[in-house]
């Protein structure tokens, strides 16, 4: 996929090349909406969303990475979702740590059902711990451990500084393992963390 | 342990996240290497945020629900839909904006126009019959500046026919005074039409001429003000919660 291209037809007005780039990030995009709001119905609308945005707003595009700034775009349609969530108290947080089933973690072919199974224990659990962070520090963990982003890329995604980028993830890491630590059987066995010295 | 040490130890700590990362320079990593060695807090520190870390990367990829791919109705619709929210609020923006300076206008008028207006005549009661009053009363009325002695213009224009000659505005109502040629009786009204109800209706008329202009009326501008600011009120509730409408759309 010729990248840059797609971007200048896209940006004079050629929705089937920007729909190429769709199809080529909206795995990306979802997955970090659906780790950031922990539930697919709001995921999809926020990743809908996205693109419909970026669509309109790719004229602006003025280089740089075409991921982190679909990633910006799909963060503050998240965090539009969760203020949406705020808003309405009826939801409750039992309902962003439900797994649902139409949600199927991709298998890997290599893998084991055994290890199928513990690996989809684990994202839930991952989950949950996600789900107890600020959205600013859960954004960059995402962005982070989970896409692989470099503290650049993050930095221009969330439109914060590259120190605050490092200070939100070591507060974000030392919270999620505190919650694993003190929440062990949500993880299998084999990947508790051992809790000592801290 | 000293409080420097305890700075340390919690600066160290603090980097314990960009070191496992690659992110800090060659000077820190080493000072955070040499710490490691001899605090075991630290030590736990490190492996446990390395094993949190490894832990949410082994996190499995969910699948999409479904295709995000942006149909041409996707992108069109918001953007009519959006323009129909919107061109309205523009609207009615600008009419607030308008009306509100229009009422800024009524009020300033209000407050420097009205009062350099002339006062209203006091021909202003118009029923006041018109009898016949010597020179010298209508003197001593036209000195006297009461408003409630009415009678002044009236008395003066029905002195007019008598005097001299009808001015032309009244001659088209002195013309019903020539008797009808059918002789329906409408004759016997005739002599009223003549001199005083001539007098009548040139007082009317004198009464547009000579009265107060409209703008010096105290009651014109409160009613101007309080439309005005109420409409104001009215379309600044009205957008305000349009846009806010709009701005959750």
């Amino acid at each position: 996929m010729d990248e840059q291209r797609l971007i200048a037809q896209a940006q004079r007005g050629d929705l089937h090349a920007f729909n190429q780039l769709v199809l080529a990030y909206q795995s990306t995009l979802y997955n970090v909406a659906y780790r950031i709001l922990g539930d697919s119905d709001a995921a999809a609308d926020a990743t809908q969303d996205a693109f419909v945005s970026a669509y309109k707003a790719i004229a602006r595009f003025r280089g740089g990475s075409f991921k982190a700034w679909l990633l910006r775009i799909v963060t503050n349609a998240c965090y539009d979702q969760l203020r949406v969530k705020q808003r309405r108290p009826t939801d409750s947080l039992d309902d962003m740590l439900v797994e649902p089933e139409h949600d199927a973690t991709l298998r890997d072919d290599s893998e084991s059902p055994e290890d199928f199974v513990l690996r989809q224990e684990l994202g839930a659990a991952i989950q949950q711990g996600l789900s107890v962070l600020p959205p600013d520090q859960r954004i960059t963990l995402v962005l982070s451990d989970i896409e692989g982003l470099s503290y650049e890329e993050i930095a221009q995604a969330t439109q914060v500084s590259l120190g605050t980028v490092k200070s939100r993830l070591s507060r974000a890491r030392s919270k999620l393992r505190d919650y694993l630590l003190h929440n062990g059987e949500l993880l299998p066995a084999a990947y508790r963390l051992q809790g000592g010295t801290g | 342990m000293a409080f420097w040490m305890r700075d340390k130890h919690k600066q160290i700590k603090e980097n314990l996240s960009a070191y496992l990362d690659g992110r800090l320079d060659p000077k820190q990593a080493a000072e955070v290497e040499a710490h490691l060695a001899s605090c075991a807090e630290c030590a736990w520190e490190k492996q446990t945020l390395e094993q949190t870390r490894r832990l949410v990367q082994m996190a499995p990829r969910v699948a999409v629900p479904r295709s995000f791919v942006v149909s041409p109705a996707q992108v069109e619709k918001p953007t009519r839909a959006g323009a129909f929210a919107v061109a309205p609020l523009m609207a009615l923006r600008t009419a607030t904006a308008v009306v509100g300076v229009l009422l800024a206008f009524v009020i300033a008028g209000d407050l420097w126009l009205r009062p350099l207006a002339p006062a209203p005549a006091p021909a202003l009661a118009p029923m006041v019959s018109a009898p016949s009053a010597p020179a010298g009363d209508r003197q001593a009325f036209g000195a006297t500046p009461e408003p409630t002695l009415t009678e002044e213009p009236v008395m003066k224009l029905a002195a007019q026919p008598q005097t001299e000659t009808p001015a032309p505005a009244a001659a088209p109502e002195a013309t019903p005074a020539v008797p009808s040629p059918e002789g329906d009786g409408r004759g016997a009204f005739q002599p009223e039409a003549t001199p005083e109800l001539a007098a009548r209706d040139l007082s009317a008329t004198e009464r547009g001429e000579v009265g107060a202009p409209f703008w010096a009326e105290v009651w014109v501008w409160r009613a101007a003000e309080g439309a005005l600011a109420a409409m104001f009120v009215a379309l600044l509730v009205i957008t305000v919660t349009g846009w806010r409408r709009v701005a959750r759309m």
